[in-house]
């Protein structure tokens, strides 16, 4: 076989199988731009039209923000963005703590933090679910904030990074006159960005993505998240397919916005912050 | 600057003693290094001193102060670590200014005594690099700057030029005792290389497993060691060792030969098992010799000569000679040791025989 053919074959075959991993995202996107009539329109008989947003519309974007919307994402982004944050804190101290200092049962308890990231959330959704509820937190945003703040595997990924920062960078920091909070501050979580990022990521993404948590913890509905909000564009006897499409592509849209500027960070890695060597 | 007094300090882990009662006093403004094989805790002390340690029992005194339950960062010592542990995110000025930016040192004093060091250390052009786009013998000035600003009472360096090639190690090693000489420091080294203890101390302390074989200034301890450790710690290649037994002349017959030799030391109980130390350089090759050995290798090097030669009971002899020498392997040797330059040991307790 002639390489040029050759070549020509292995392409080839990429693009099947990158049109095979494509073509659902692509129909998504271009869905949530036909009306909602038309979506399958295309489909049975197949044409190559199915492949191209037209009749092009944006009526499903205006009625989303129109059924409010705008205020779902603002709602999750809130929970989320809290989330990231205290998480950040709580996880990061965590971490810190397991690596650097000795104390007694630390290796049961971090058996035990290992163990609790394992666990399916719907094992623990109804114990939790009875803990917020005498604590009276049903229908408040601490509700969704305040179970997902802990997190074992980002206290993991914390613990696992900071073990790997030279404890000779403790004990300078520390002859120098510097305290622990100090030390966390301005030497490990310096060091430690891409890790902060991973576990940011996770925190928020968990967030995001959160349904059945958010249907218990808030039956009223006053305060709703994506997910929640995203199943209600279905409805028993009519789906509004190009809406529930449109708010898909918003709900992928904004995490990918997120991480963007992130990514120079997420790169450098440990080779870049100078660790080694 | 100060003085330290370590007082029947002792170390344990669990239940394996690393530090097994050392005392030592060194003076104010002098250069001690300690010196030791891999493992004998030679950092474990100097941690304990920094306070990144807690003491098992025994006493610490900087100073006037006992320090044994002081903060390490209020004992007035700063180290010098052996990886250099600078932070990588930081620049050169922030590396060396942390110290005083973390203890509120007013702006201007501490822009001063930056500017000092760094223009010491010649430092003052790196100062905005990060240590990643630092050399090795760089990075060990930025780490001995980042000391030399808290202006400390005593200065701790372990092993600080074992990650540099051969040829910055002999640099460094000068520019340390120049530093020293100009800062009238009180400093301890700690190194397992005997040529930096020989080079740089003014006074070592040889410890082996947890305990101090002997204390002195270099040359004293090369001339007079108080056990075959130090002996053959000291010094390269290594003091020859052959083991002998006291003839009831007072004699000694070195294993596996024939001939007796003199003994240093008089009055020993015949059938005493001693051992004959000898130093490679003090090893005569005559043709007259007593004993006889096997040539094995010859070092040519221009200005001395090392010849290793299989003696009998299967002990290697070194002898350093000045002259050029041109015997093949396998020739025969016969050599003296001059009886004015061996010392006598006991071959049970190690120790030394004097008179
Ligand atoms: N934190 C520790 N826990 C248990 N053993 C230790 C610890 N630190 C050092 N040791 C042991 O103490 C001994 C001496 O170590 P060290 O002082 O580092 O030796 P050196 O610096 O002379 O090479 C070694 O056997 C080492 O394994
Ligand atoms: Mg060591």
């Amino acid at each position: 076989m002639p390489p040029i053919l050759r070549k020509a074959l292995i392409y080839l075959a990429i693009a099947a199988v990158a049109f095979v991993f494509v073509l659902p995202l692509w129909w998504a996107i271009l869905s949530s731009f036909r009306p909602n009539e038309a979506i399958f329109r295309d489909l049975f008989p197949f044409t190559p039209r199915a492949l191209w947003p037209e009749p092009f519309t944006l009526d499903a974007y205006v009625a989303i923000f129109e059924r409010g919307f705008g205020t779902i994402i603002a709602n999750t982004l809130l929970v989320a963005g809290l989330t990231t944050a205290l998480g950040l804190i709580v996880n990061g101290l965590a971490g810190y703590a397991f690596a650097l200092f000795e104390f007694p049962g630390k290796s049961a308890v971090l058996g035990i933090v290992v163990v609790s990231f394992m666990l399916p959330f719907e094992a623990i959704a109804m114990p939790l679910y009875s803990v917020v509820s005498q604590l009276g937190w049903i229908d408040h945003v601490a509700a969704l904030v305040v179970p997902s703040v802990a997190n074992g595997l980002a206290v993991f990924l914390f613990y696992q990074f900071f073990q790997q920062v030279p404890k000779d960078y403790y004990e300078a920091a520390r002859l120098e006159g510097a305290g622990w909070l100090r030390i966390l501050w301005s030497v490990y979580v310096p060091l430690s960005l891409p890790t902060c990022i991973s576990a940011g990521l996770m925190l928020f993404i968990f967030q995001w993505e959160a349904f059945l948590w958010p249907l218990l913890a808030m039956p009223a509905q006053q305060f709703k998240v994506i997910q929640v909000g995203m199943a209600a564009f279905q409805d028993q006897y009519t789906t509004a397919w190009n809406q529930l499409f449109g708010a898909a592509v918003i709900t992928a849209l904004i995490p990918m916005l997120l991480l963007i500027p992130l990514q120079r960070y997420y790169v450098q890695g440990l080779a870049g912050s100078g660790i080694k060597g | 600057m100060s003085g330290l007094e370590l007082k029947g300090l002792r170390k344990a882990f669990g239940l394996t003693e690393i530090i097994s009662g050392v005392d030592l006093k060194i003076a104010d403004g002098e250069l001690v290094v300690f010196v030791g094989p891999s493992g004998c805790g030679k950092s474990t002390l100097l941690r304990l001193i920094a306070g990144l340690e807690n003491v098992t029992a025994g006493q610490i005194v900087i100073g006037d102060h006992d320090v044994t339950k002081v903060d390490p960062a209020k004992r007035g010592v700063a180290m010098v670590f052996q990886s250099y542990a600078l932070f990588p995110h930081m620049t050169v000025r922030q590396n060396i200014g942390f110290g005083m930016r973390v203890n509120r040192v007013p702006k201007p004093e501490a822009a001063a005594r930056l500017e000092k060091a760094a223009a010491l250390l010649q430092l003052t052009e790196l100062l905005d690099r990060r240590p990643a786009q630092l050399s090795g013998g760089q990075r060990q000035r930025v780490a001995i700057g980042r000391a030399i600003v808290r202006e400390p009472d005593v200065f701790l360096f372990d092993e600080p030029l074992s990650n540099l090639d051969a040829e910055l190690r002999v640099q460094m090693r000068g520019e340390l005792a120049a530093l020293h000489a100009r800062l009238g420091a009180t400093m301890i080294y700690v190194t397992h290389d005997q040529v930096e203890a020989m080079t740089l101390a003014d006074r070592i302390v040889v410890l082996r497993a947890g305990r101090v074989e002997q204390i002195g200034a270099p040359l004293d301890l090369y001339d007079d060691p108080d056990n075959l450790f130090v002996a053959g710690f000291l010094g390269s290649p290594r003091m020859n060792f052959l083991t002998a037994e006291v003839q009831p002349d007072g004699r000694l017959r070195p294993n596996g030969y024939a001939a007796d030799l003199p003994s240093p030391v008089g009055g020993l109980t015949p059938g005493r098992r001693v051992v004959l130390g000898c130093r490679p350089e003090n090893i005569e090759i005559t043709d007259d010799g007593a004993l006889t050995a096997s040539v094995k290798t010859v070092e040519q090097l221009g200005a001395s000569t090392f010849v290793h030669a299989d003696c009998a009971s299967s002990v290697v002899l070194a002898a350093e000679l000045r002259q050029r020498w041109s015997l093949k392997n396998q020739t025969t040797l016969r050599f003296n040791l001059p009886t004015a330059s061996t010392q006598l040991f006991d071959a049970d307790t190690g120790l030394r025989i004097r008179q």
